[in-house]
């Protein structure tokens, strides 16, 4: 996963529920240096919390990407994001 | 040569374990059932990208607050959790045994995971732990515990970790009651009794004038 554009990542999860894991799984590809460009928020949502997840990233050209793990797949989340990243990546290249 | 027999010789002694014996999974396993049969309070939490520095550096923090870290393989761990009660927890048997076994645990051991083990119910040294955890830039992501076979989330270790050891709960049990007042705890006790009492005593009176 490209992290190098974000500027903040906030996640929030219940690691009991379904989407826990593939969460768990997501925290897990932001690299520490992440925290060197970003703001990173990890909150753990009690057992049977009713407030949804959330993946919230903001990128450094403002733009931002909410969406809630309950409903989508790690892949999907991360196809998400990546749509974005590569936009930016390109557009380094073309003017670097 | 001496050595053949030797095989048959301590047959009774060679482990029938689903892994071999001298293999690293049979050692973590026989290892993790140690940490849980020895370790009533455990901490688990998801662990993010610990370098050498941010490893040792916990791990003494941790180690100086009374509990003791372990990074684990979750897949085993799982599978201890299931079986750290038989007598042989790598056996075939005890495999077998507790296939269908479900600890409602092993929800968090998924992916990367340590936990931390506390050999006694001091809650004293899980706030201390927490407080840790919480300053660890995330590192260490506190998930939920075990204590004593139950499960607890964060909200739950948010409310445990105030009530002190477990010699303090029970001073603190014994003081409420003693301030209720024992002679009115033991009326209420009794009334039950003496109601069964009279009860039986009017049925009594009731089949002898008859």
């Amino acid at each position: 996963m490209i992290t190098k554009y974000f500027s903040q990542v906030t996640v929030k999860f219940d690691p009991f529920r379904n989407s826990g894991k593939a969460m768990r799984l997501f925290i897990s590809q932001i690299p520490a240096s992440t925290r060197q460009h970003a703001k990173v928020t990890y909150t753990v949502l009690p057992k049977g919390s009713t407030e949804p997840g959330l993946v919230d990233i903001t990128f450094k050209d403002k733009h931002r990407v909410t969406l809630n793990p309950d409903e989508k797949t790690l892949d999907e989340i991360i196809a998400n994001l990546e749509l974005h990243s590569r936009q930016l990546s390109l557009a380094d290249a073309m003017s670097g | 040569m001496w050595w053949q027999n030797l095989g048959r010789r301590f047959a009774h002694s060679v482990r029938n374990t689903v892994k071999s014996v001298d293999s690293r999974k049979t050692f973590l396993l026989d290892r993790y059932a140690h940490l849980l049969r020895t370790n009533p309070v455990l901490l688990i939490t998801h662990q993010n990208h610990m370098n050498k520095v941010d490893s040792r550096n916990l791990r003494s923090a941790i180690a100086q607050a009374g509990g003791q870290l372990t990074v684990i393989r979750a897949g085993v761990f799982r599978a201890a959790l299931r079986t750290y009660k038989e007598k042989d927890p790598a056996s075939k048997e005890a495999y077998n045994k507790t296939k269908d076994v479900v600890d409602p645990v092993s929800e968090l051991i998924m992916g990367p995971t340590a936990v931390i083990a506390f050999p006694e119910q001091n809650m004293h040294r899980v706030k201390e732990v927490v407080e840790i955890l919480r300053k660890s830039n995330d590192k260490l992501l506190l998930l939920g515990a075990r204590i004593d076979g139950t499960v607890l989330d964060v909200a739950g270790i948010a409310k445990v970790q105030e009530l002190g050891t477990i010699d303090d709960v029970r001073a603190q049990l014994l003081g409420v009651l003693s301030t209720v007042g024992g002679a009115e705890l033991a009326r209420v006790l009794e009334a039950s009794g003496s109601n069964l009492l009279r009860t039986f005593e009017g049925r009594k009176k009731a089949l002898e004038d008859q």
